[in-house]
């Protein structure tokens, strides 16, 4: 046997290390220099704050009755944190940004820094937390006992909890950290989560290699059923135990505290999605060996729950024991200390002091050191929450009810999972649906797990376990409404769950947020999305900065309030005190959210800022539902241009397609009408001849011949058609090829000789320089130049014609001039001339279909030249062809010779 | 496998949205093997090595989820590379941009 002087000396001084521990990190954290402190590893450390005495004792007692089920109490927060990037990292992200203090922070403050929701949140933690404290320190207790034999069991949880008490009051709050950080805590716990670790793990390797005698051995005397603990191990308790462990890694206070409100660096939050994990992996590698080892190995009877324990105790491995509780105590006591931080946080912040505040004010003016009372709040605060543990305990009177009583807390604290995940995940939530949520989900919490844990202890207990209140058996707290054949737990979980989901998201929608609620909603569920910085608020101000400053004093300070003013004004570009901005005003409230929470900040820094102007339109234009009202119908403006530009193109193509339609038609109608003209003729013609009577040789060949005629002009026009129509569907392929000018005019000339010389028309040529390449088609340029040369005989009625060839060399192109006397065409036909059927109005039907100089043109854009009409300075006008030279053919040749 | 959309138009910044719904993968599938319909099928009368097999399945599927957790991380932990540093210079808070 132990004995009780060593087992005492070893626990003192395993307290007076962390104490000591604790005061070096805070001392050195005053001077910044805690570095090393902001590793994930210690925030890793720091969450498995999780695991309790409930988890070092309780899960080998639950692996010996159950089997495997203890897993789920691990497999949730791991689900959990393997999907970090999805919750925790926005409910790390919105601490950040709103300088949350607690869970109840959080939820008041999303849903408009309500006070009396913070007060029902921190009422339910307290109710959940109590007994999960007074189990800590019923098996701190028993351990004791075991260890050195009988003892007072009261009197050593007095201690204990005393003694926790008094660390927590000193590093807990040791200052008011407008982050509401304690380094010298984390610390502490992150040294106990190491001794933990380390003390199941080597009872476990004691239990399987010294007295299993290895892996198989142990497993192989027991029967498979006894590991899985039941014919259907997967089932519904197995799904709602895991959902349970998930939620409360979310919404315990203490995890929420070391989580959320401890973390300094978000991407340590990546480091534990899998550190922790292993951490909790590593704790139950053992913990089913361990309870098959106990099992065969110690005296029937002996409790489970306390095999980490006796089992070296048993075989005198006194070391390993006292190990073994310094492992327990690690557990319980880290628990006990984060629980009564996060817990007392809430209640100093939410209960004690807006009812200090209110009668302070209610006195002549808010007098003294706020700051002294805020921290002599949350002192007292922590004496309650362990207070009432130790009541709680002594009440209980450390029954065996205690041992259930992690699960029922569990499922007490997962009522804030609807409100905490609307909070950060849905705008509509709001603050009555929350409100309405959670107290119906507690009551039912209470009404149907919570009570009948300690019913049996009370007069008629079992009596309305059986029955139900006053006979009535629809209200039976473990069969609610006939609810029956469930696991009581999974009863109580779905009916208080389920009730509390559906009130909640039934009073949200039907209830209208308040306009603060809308800010705060757009704030948390954007969270992202916003830009870092202070939330915006608006108040109509008539602050005045020395109010404000003595305020800030009180709470925070003198000193931190004297640097942040300075800070403020220097930023205003000011000296003294800064201007009462709302960028002040703002700033103010979210550093002294860091210490009394948001509802007791806002109430404090709107009463002395002034009246809050409840300015709907304000607050919902700068919610950014307006900006995204704006941004969509920017986008809608934009599209709408678009597509009225569209809508204008598609007109204008349109209008083109009209024209051209029209123009088709037109020219389907001349077409037409210029080859019924020779049809006409034609067809009376051969009629008369048909007719055989009186017509005298001569006339019928004079018919024949005009019948002839006709044909030809027939033939002639519709080649012509046929040519212009290819010309212009760009469907002939002209190859084009350097040719000397002078011999295609020379050409053109030599065939209208003929017709210049029987009109007596005087021709006139500058010959151009020998070798004058352009690019062309020989035939194609020869046939625009006749064209144009005939045209200029044809329709030249001078009495003394005269045509005029001029050929004028540019740098890069060619022009040839045709020149005549006729009398040209005004400005107005220089467009019109180029019309098909257009015979000018010098011209008649019998000479051409009017398709000649089209044609022309046709021909010369085909060979990337033009034709144009263009006008001397004495306003005669004249045609022009124009060429690209080839320059580069004569350039090439020249070159070659050589 | 030709794999035709690894010849798609390569995006430099490794979409941020494929990293994040990497991301989706864990939680869902640690879901889907330790939940009742899929788990139930390994609930089974065998032995490995002494050892029975449901505790096996269940230890090696946690540890699957843990080094896929450890392998996800620094991916994502690049994406959420926003410093809020916490005990940052505070003049310097305005410039902390948001993805």
């Amino acid at each position: 046997m132990l004995s009780v002087d060593l087992l005492l000396l070893v626990c003192l001084g395993y307290v007076a290390v962390l104490f000591a521990l604790a005061f070096y990190i805070d001392r050195r954290a005053r001077q910044g220099r805690i570095n090393w402190l902001r590793s994930p590893i210690v925030f890793t450390l720091s969450i498995s704050v999780y695991c309790t005495s409930w988890t070092f004792y309780g899960a080998v007692g639950s692996a010996a009755r159950n089997g495997l089920e203890f897993i789920t109490i691990y497999l949730g927060p791991t689900l959990v944190f393997v999907g970090w990037w999805w919750l925790l990292r926005k409910l790390v992200r919105v601490g950040r940004v709103h300088r949350i203090t607690s869970i109840a922070d959080l939820i008041s403050s999303r849903y408009g820094k309500s006070s009396s929701l913070a007060v029902v949140v921190t009422l339910l933690a307290v109710t959940a937390t109590t007994p999960y404290i007074a189990l800590q320190l019923q098996s701190v207790t028993r351990s004791y006992q075991v260890i050195v034999g009988e003892a007072d069991a009261n009197t050593t949880a007095l201690t204990i909890a005393a003694g926790m008490a008094l660390f927590t009051i000193l590093f807990g709050t040791r200052n008011l950290d407008a982050n509401e950080r304690h380094h010298g805590v984390v610390a502490a716990i992150a040294v106990e989560a190491i001794v933990k670790l380390v003390a199941l793990i080597a009872v476990g390797v004691f239990a399987v290699f010294w007295l299993g005698g290895g892996v198989r051995s142990v497993f192989e005397s027991v029967p498979v059923a006894a590991v899985h603990g039941g014919a259907q191990m997967f089932d519904g308790r197995w799904a709602a135990l895991t959902f349970l462990s998930a939620t409360a890694i979310i919404c315990l206070p203490r995890q929420f505290q070391v989580t959320v409100v401890e973390n300094v660096d978000e991407r340590h939050l990546g480091t534990a999605s899998w550190m922790f994990p292993l951490y909790l992996f590593g704790m139950c590698l053992f913990v089913m060996p361990i309870a098959l080892v106990g099992l065969a190995v110690l005296p029937a009877g002996s409790n489970p729950d306390l095999f980490v324990l006796t089992l070296p105790l048993h075989h005198g491995r006194h070391e390993l024991a006292l190990l073994a509780f310094l492992g327990g105590f690690s557990s319980a006591t880290s628990m006990v200390i984060v629980a009564a931080i996060a817990v007392s946080t809430m209640v100093s912040n939410h209960i004690v002091m807006p009812v200090a505040l209110n009668f302070l004010s209610s006195g002549r003016e808010v007098s003294g050191d706020v700051r002294k009372l805020v921290l002599t709040s949350r002192r007292v605060s922590i004496g309650l929450v362990l207070g009432l543990g130790f009541l709680y305990f002594r009440l209980s009177g450390g029954s065996d009810a205690l041992a259930a009583i992690g699960l029922i807390a569990f499922v007490g604290v997962a009522q804030f999972l609807p409100s905490l995940l609307g909070a950060i995940f849905w705008r509509g939530a709001t603050g009555s649906g929350a409100l309405a949520g959670l107290v119906v989900g507690f009551v039912l919490w209470a009404y149907t797990l919570f009570l009948p844990s300690f019913a049996g202890e009370l007069a008629g207990g079992a009596d309305l376990l059986a029955h139900g209140p006053l006979g009535l058996t629809a209200l039976r707290p473990q069969a609610l409404l006939g609810l029956t054949g469930l696991d009581p737990l999974v009863h109580a979980l779905v009916c208080s769950l389920g009730a509390n989901v559906l009130v909640f998201l039934v009073v949200s929608v039907a209830s209208e947020p308040k306009p603060l609620e809308r800010l705060q909603g757009a704030l948390f569920v954007d969270v992202f999305r916003s830009t870092p910085g202070e939330p915006p608020r608006f108040v109509e101000g008539q602050a005045t900065s020395e109010d404000l400053f003595v305020l800030a004093q009180r709470i925070l300070g003198t000193d931190p309030a004297r640097s942040l003013f300075d800070e403020m004004a220097r930023e205003q570009g000011a000296s003294g005190l800064p201007a009462p901005s709302d960028a002040v005003i703002a700033r103010l409230e979210r550093e002294l959210t860091g210490s009394i929470g948001a509802a007791s900040a806002h109430a404090m820094v709107s009463r002395i800022a002034g009246r809050e102007r409840p300015a709907l339109n304000e607050l919902i234009d700068i919610a950014d539902e307006t900006q995204r009202l704006i941004e969509t119908s920017r986008q809608l403006s934009e599209k709408s241009a678009e597509l009225e530009l569209a809508a204008s193109q598609l007109r204008q193509a349109n209008e083109r397609l009209r024209t051209l339609d029209a123009q088709k038609d037109e020219f389907l109608s001349q077409v037409s009408h210029e080859l019924r003209t020779p049809m006409t003729s034609i067809r009376s013609f051969s009629e008369i001849l048909l007719g055989e009577n009186g017509v005298s040789e001569q006339e019928r060949h004079r018919f024949v011949a005009i019948i002839h005629d006709e044909s030809l002009r027939l033939t002639r026009l519709l080649d012509e058609i046929l040519d212009i129509s290819r010309l212009e569907a760009g469907s002939v392929d002209l190859p084009l090829e350097p040719v000397d000018a002078q011999q295609v005019i020379d050409a053109a000339l030599g065939t209208v000789s003929g017709l210049l010389r029987s009109r007596g028309v005087a021709l006139r040529c500058t010959p151009l320089p020998a070798g004058t390449m352009v690019r062309a088609n020989g035939d194609r340029l020869r046939q625009a130049l006749i064209n144009l040369l005939s045209n200029a005989v044809k329709y030249n009625a001078a009495p003394h014609p005269e045509i005029r060839v001029h050929a004028a060399l540019g740098p890069a192109h060619l022009d040839i001039d045709v020149i005549d006397n006729g009398g040209g065409v005004t400005p107005e036909e220089a467009t019109t001339v180029f019309e098909k059927f257009n015979r000018g109005r010098r011209g008649d039907r019998d000479q051409g279909a009017g398709l000649g100089l089209p044609i022309s043109r046709a021909i010369m854009r085909t060979m990337s030249g033009d034709l144009t009409v263009e006008f001397a300075p004495d306003r005669t006008s004249f045609f022009r062809l124009r060429l690209a030279r080839a320059v580069v053919a004569t350039g090439t040749a020249a070159a070659s010779t050589h | 496998m030709s794999a035709w959309w690894r010849h798609r138009r390569p995006r430099p910044p490794l979409d941020h949205r494929r990293i994040r719904d990497r991301a989706l993968i864990l939680p869902i599938v640690g879901l889907l093997l330790l939940m009742p319909p899929i788990a139930g099928a390994f609930q089974i009368d065998l032995r490995l090595a002494g050892v029975p097999f449901t505790a096996v399945y269940l230890f090696v599927v946690w540890a699957a989820l843990i080094a896929g957790a450890a392998v996800l991380t620094p991916s994502l932990s690049a994406l959420a590379e926003e410093p809020w540093r916490v005990d940052a210079p505070r003049a310097g808070e305005g410039s902390d941009a948001e993805v």
